[in-house]
Formats: structure tokens, sequence, C-alpha cells
């Protein structure tokens, strides 16, 4: 049989799972991590939290990438296009950007990305 | 045994999911996102490795400029002579026809002088300055379409002299679905293979399904996103994809057949359908269609699922896309919901 202290119970789990649920998946949506992969070399990992410049050799010269408070952009690249530039500020998990010509491109790293996949 | 209870209710919400796999790459001349979900990693290499295979396999034969298949094809019906093309691309030229006829030649794979012209028959960005009026005047006039194309049995002929096949707003579509078919068919249920932004999926994550986020076509961040089903091709045609600016005014490659220049009105068009080459070569043509005609063109096509962001950022779609797709935007854009 079951009594009004078994309902409340289960409402306070839920209500807990909510609360762990908001906490830990909205929040962790923030990138946490680059990744950046370049022709001459192994992907290197930077981390978002501390301002940075980094300058990548690419097949068509160098890529400027600024990244601060937990976000990245290319600030410069030697394409033509400067789609790349173009893309801006990314701060999601799973997002990427990306220099063809250059063959240079970023990739958000993190906890909880709120998405698959980007369509553009 | 209540606390049994309590302890069985917060550990079920943290079991942990099998592993997705992401693999990024280039392809098809862009770069090529495939996801798989469920699968050991030899088995996602083995994916992995025959994705960018048919990707670069596709994208060498229809290349509209680089030697191939298509511009062999191009050179004979330039010169007025017959010829018979491999089966795929026998297959492919025939369905473009039927969307560009259902379209009523919006979708027109036949420019591609005009193409050439306003300087995307190259890899990079064209510098400008624009070609000249009478040019592209004289192309438009031409009229070139795929109605030009004649079968006899399977060889090729066609009646005009200025038809120049450009598969770009088509090739990457038709791929898609042949490849995602051939992955479907090794055992590959729950994937996405995410072609330059571009996709099509197979499955879910999971029990959850694939998030697929639409970018913001005017800056940074992500303008919506949509729970994909599966089988579904999201496939996205804009004026941010490939442009050049000249004096002050930006000229994309999505040229409008009837009048030779870049389609006017339309920022981006996202179309879902479980066709990729569908979905492709309608992202296209709806764009060209512009702000009062696409619905029109839309129901031809037999699309339902289409965004449109227009040059005033306002977001226009069919009731059936308005309920799909959740804005992620502050402040939400103005939505103007058009029927079929």
């Amino acid at each position: 049989m079951i009594r009004i202290g078994d309902i409340l119970v289960v409402l306070a789990a839920a209500g807990l799972i909510g609360a762990m649920y908001a906490a830990t998946w909205q929040s962790a949506a923030a990138a946490a991590e680059v990744v950046v992969r370049s022709p001459r070399q192994a992907p290197v990992h930077h981390d978002l939290d501390h301002a940075q410049r980094l300058e990548i050799a690419g097949k068509q010269g160098t890529s400027v990438v600024l990244i601060e408070s937990g976000r990245v952009r290319f600030i410069q690249s030697p394409c033509a296009g400067q789609y790349c530039v173009h893309q801006g500020w990314l701060d999601q998990a799973g997002d990427f950007a990306a220099c063809l010509p250059n063959g240079v491109s970023l990739t958000l790293t993190g906890n909880g990305a709120r998405f698959d996949a980007f369509a553009y | 045994m209540r606390l049994l209870l309590v302890l069985a209710l917060l550990l079920s919400g943290c079991s942990q999911s099998p592993e997705s796999r992401e693999y990024r790459f280039f392809a098809f001349g862009t770069l090529v996102n495939l996801s798989l979900y469920g699968e050991s990693e030899d088995r996602a290499e083995s994916a992995r490795a025959f994705t960018a295979r048919r990707l670069d396999h596709y994208h060498g034969i229809w290349h509209a400029w680089q030697p191939g298949l298509l511009v062999a094809i191009n050179r004979a019906l330039a010169r007025g002579k017959a010829i018979t093309p491999a089966p795929e691309t026998r297959r492919l030229i025939q369905s473009a026809q039927r969307y560009a006829k259902q379209s009523q030649q919006l979708f027109n794979p036949a420019i591609g002088r005009l193409i050439d012209l306003w300087g995307f028959h190259a890899d990079g960005v064209p510098s400008g300055p624009p070609p000249e009026a009478p040019a592209i005047a004289k192309l438009a006039q031409e009229n070139p379409t795929m109605a030009d194309l004649r079968w006899r049995g399977n060889t090729l002929t066609s009646r005009n002299r200025a038809l120049q096949l450009d598969f770009g707003a088509y090739a990457k579509g038709y791929a898609v679905d042949r490849i995602v078919a051939a992955l479907k068919q090794r055992g590959f249920d729950n994937l996405i293979v995410n072609a330059g932004g571009d996709l099509k999926v197979l499955g879910a994550h999971g029990a959850r399904p694939w998030r697929i986020a639409i970018r913001n076509p005017s800056g940074p961040g992500v303008y919506a996103s949509i729970e994909a089903q599966p089988g579904d091709a999201i496939f996205t045609s804009g004026d941010y994809q490939r442009y050049f600016e000249f004096d002050g005014a930006r000229y994309h490659h999505l040229i409008d057949p009837r009048t030779g220049y870049p389609a006017r009105g339309v920022r981006s068009v996202t179309v879902i359908t479980k066709n990729a080459a569908l979905a492709d070569a309608a992202s296209t043509a709806l764009f060209i269609a512009g702000p009062q005609r696409w619905p029109d063109v839309a129901a031809r096509l037999g699309v339902e699922l289409v965004l449109m962001i227009d040059t005033k950022g306002r977001a226009r779609m069919t009731p059936i896309m308005s309920e799909r797709i959740q804005f992620e935007m502050e402040p939400e854009p103005e939505v103007i919901v058009q029927t079929l």
C-alpha cells in the first residue's frame, strides 16, 4: 500500500535529480578546452582559462588565434576568404572553426556539449 | 526499503551511456564531421576511412572545374557531341533534371558558365570586380537549363551550346545519401555525416535524438536548435558561404539563373527532408525563389520543413518547422509563418 511518506520520498528524489541535472548540464555546455589541429604537428590542447595568443603554422602561412575567458577565435589568417575570422568567438563545447586553405582547425571540448552537430 | 528506492532513483539519473565517437577530417573540399554512436573503435575507424574515401571519390569525379568525369561531359556537350556518362553520373544528372523541373528551373545546375564568369570556379575567393553587365546578360539570355539535355538510351546530348553542368548545389547531397546508405548496409545504425555544415543522420544518440545546432548566419553563436529524426537530412544555402565584397557590395555564389546575378533578399535557407540530394537542391531553389515565392516552390518540390532567414533578419518558416525548432538567440527574431 502506498502511503504519503512514499510519495514524498519519490518527489524528493526527483527534485534532487532535477537539481543535479540543472547544476551540471546547463553550466557544462561551456567549453573547457580548445584542440588546435594543423598540418605539421599532432593536435595541441589549450585550456580556455587564461588569455593566450597562438600563432599556428599552416599550409599558406600563420593563423593567429586568441583565447580569453572561456572563448576562442581566429583573429588573422592568410586565406583569401577570411571565413574563419568571420566565424567570430566560439564558446560552446562541441563547436569548431576551421581555416580550410591553411589547414588549421579549432575544436572546443568540454563536458555536456549541448549539440551533436552544427548546421551552417 | 524506502532508502533503496531513493538510491535507485538517484542512481538511475547517473547511468553511463555507451561511447559516441567523433571524427573530424578534410574531404570533399570541406571540413567533415562523422559522429557514431554505440560502435567499437575498430568499427568506427572503418566507417571513418570509408566515408573519407567515398567523399573524395565523388568530389573528384563530379568536380565542376578540375579534370574529371563532369568536365569531360561538359567539353563534349559544348562541342555538340554525344557522350555516354558512367551509370552513377547518369543517375546524378537524371535525378537533378527531375528536381530542376519541379523547381521550375530555379534549381539549375546547367549554368556553370555563369558561375565561372562570377569567379566561383576557383578555390578560394574571387577578388572582384563583378563581371561586366553585357557578359552577364548574354549568358542569362542563352538560358541553359536541364531541360536542354536529351537522352537517347544512356547517351546524352545538349540542344543548347551554352549549357555547362555544375553540381555545386547538388553533388554533396547526392554523395551524402549514397554514403549514408552504404554505411547503413554495413550495419552502422546511429550516425551523423556532416560535410561542411550539411548533414544527414541515422538513428539517434542512444535514448535521445541527435541534437543539431543551426549557426547564426550573421555572426557568432547558435541561432536555433532542432532534434533530428532518424533519416533527416539538414542542408543550408547561405550568402555567407562563398562570396566576395567589392565597393561595399556583397556578391555571393547563389546565382539567379533568370537574371544572371546573385539572388537578393535572403541570408540563408535550411531545408530538412529525408533525401539529402533533394535537401541540397531545395535549399538552393528556395534561396533563389526569395521571401515571397519560396512556399510555392517548396510545395512543388515536396519539402515541408523550411527555415529562411531574410536579409532583414526575419525567420520565415513552414508551420511544422515552427513546431520543430527552438530559437537560441536573445532576443528571438521576428517570425513569419508561411503556409505552402
